[in-house]
């Protein structure tokens, strides 16, 4: 029943879903075989790439600002723990030898990068969760601050400013699967990741398990909680939802996902350094979510595909003049000047408020228009009155 | 992206003092100030930033309203 009430102020998203998504990733899957592209395919591919990684970033972050309606400027925080998590894991457990070195597998890393990301988001957020405004943001963004400023002291453990290079890439290791794959293959299979196009078809898998979880988290119990509290929190409270522990959980949630876009950074690039996760970079992530349209799935995509390309796109072209390459971000900066005067709602705005009002009978939204208008057409007479 | 650092600051010294309170921010500016000052000097010297933001954070954890500013009531 839900479904059935338009989702989005864009028609073309709340009628189609399924077949937007659908061809969405239908086309991106063939992405690797562009090849009419030519000399650009390799960047182009890159940028793909650069765009999927930031889609599920922004999803993440989407959590805070969108669905719980708080201002989140610290995400980048949990995207540096997610990097060195997997790097160093990568590293020292993969140089330990027999026992230790299944903790350098990828996908055993995932997972752990989720949880120790999950793990710093409860830890932030069940002290801090209470402030509200500005209070909160502040506090978000310290925790970013201190997560740098410790990587970039401790250097016993992350090498400090110089980074932790030769982070090896991912493999698929189906060994322990030799006794079924002999019969068709004579070596056990491993597969290296080499080169673009496994890491390409990987984010592309998390990025549409990601945009499978929101909209599932969306619709949830949880989501809708989250919409509640976005919208009035005291109203929540008194419904009887438990603020703390949902926002706790919203926190965590959004965490883990900025640590796992952050492993999956560690690894595809091989080199991670603290310069990387600069307050810049969180503010950039929060520009996508707010330009698409807070909360709307399809609209964060949108955003961060936007933002992304648009960014690595100037950035080739102008390459000739060093200067204008860091001006650049001036452009984003008029970009979302001008959305917030012509768009403020963002690109695919959520349209809550509608589904609300609007029911299949016709006649229900007619007398509920109609009481509508008359009160509010009442208040105006006796504003007129006094 | 220089000079953000500095406005980031100020910000946070006026969280620490409370948020609408004159003294409140000078307080908080002080505060900020000599504890970095001492921090960078007996602690660590690459942890001058992280200091001041732990101390933010902490007064904020424990003192929702800043260190002088006065505790707000929500109307329904």
């Amino acid at each position: 029943m839900l479904k059935q009430i338009p989702r989005y102020t864009s028609a073309f998203f709340s009628k189609n879903q399924p077949v937007a998504y659908g061809l969405f990733f239908l086309v991106i899957f063939f992405i690797p075989f562009y090849s009419f592209l030519g000399d650009f395919h390799e960047t182009f591919m890159y940028i793909s790439i650069l765009c999927m990684l930031y889609i599920v970033l922004a999803l993440g972050l989407n959590i805070i600002p969108g669905f719980t309606g708080l201002l989140d400027l610290g995400f980048v925080g949990f995207y540096a723990i997610g990097a060195y998590t997997s790097g160093l894991l990568t590293l020292k457990c993969g140089a330990m030898g027999p026992p230790w070195d299944i903790l350098a597998n990828y996908w055993v890393i995932i997972p752990l990068a989720a949880l120790n990301g999950a793990l710093w988001g409860i830890l932030l957020g069940a002290p801090t969760l209470r402030l509200t405004g500005d209070y909160f943001a502040i506090v978000t963004f310290g925790f970013s601050e201190l997560v740098v400023l410790v990587i970039v002291n401790e250097m016993w453990l992350t090498r400090g400013p110089m980074g932790l290079p030769g982070i090896s890439s991912p493999s698929i290791d189906l060994t322990f699967l030799y006794p079924i794959t002999r019969f068709f293959i004579e070596n056990p299979i491993v597969y290296h990741f080499k080169g673009k196009l496994p890491f390409f078809y990987l984010i592309f898998f998390m990025m549409i398990v990601t945009i499978f979880i929101m909209n599932r988290l969306e619709d949830s119990r949880l989501g809708r909680a989250w919409f509640a509290i976005r919208d009035d929190e005291i109203a929540a409270e008194c419904s009887g939802i438990n603020i703390m522990r949902y926002k706790v959980i919203a926190f965590a949630i959004s965490a883990s996902f900025g640590a796992i876009g952050g492993s999956f950074f560690a690894r595809w690039f091989g080199f991670i350094s603290p310069v990387s996760f600069k307050f810049w970079e969180s503010i950039l992530i929060l520009c996508m979510v707010v330009l698409g349209g807070m909360g709307s799935i399809p609209g964060v995509i949108l955003g961060a595909t936007v933002l992304v390309s648009l960014s690595e796109i100037l950035r080739q072209v102008l390459e000739p003049w060093p200067d204008l390459v860091q001006a650049r971000y001036a452009l984003f900066g008029i970009i979302l000047i001008l959305m917030m005067r012509f768009k403020p709602a963002g690109l695919i705005p959520l349209s809550r408020v509608k589904r609300v009002m609007s029911t299949k009978d016709e006649s229900i939204l007619q007398s509920m228009n109609e009481s509508f208008f008359s009160v509010s057409s009442g208040s105006k007479k006796l504003n007129k009155d006094r | 992206m220089m000079g953000y650092t500095a406005g980031v600051k100020a910000f946070a010294a006026a969280v620490l003092g409370g948020i609408g309170n004159i003294p409140g921010a000078m307080f908080g500016g002080f505060v900020l100030g000599i504890a970095e000052s001492y921090g960078a000097g007996y602690l660590s010297s690459g942890y001058r930033d992280g200091i001041a933001y732990a101390i933010m954070i902490l007064v904020i954890i424990f003192r929702p309203s800043g260190l002088l500013g006065r505790k707000t009531v929500v109307k329904v």
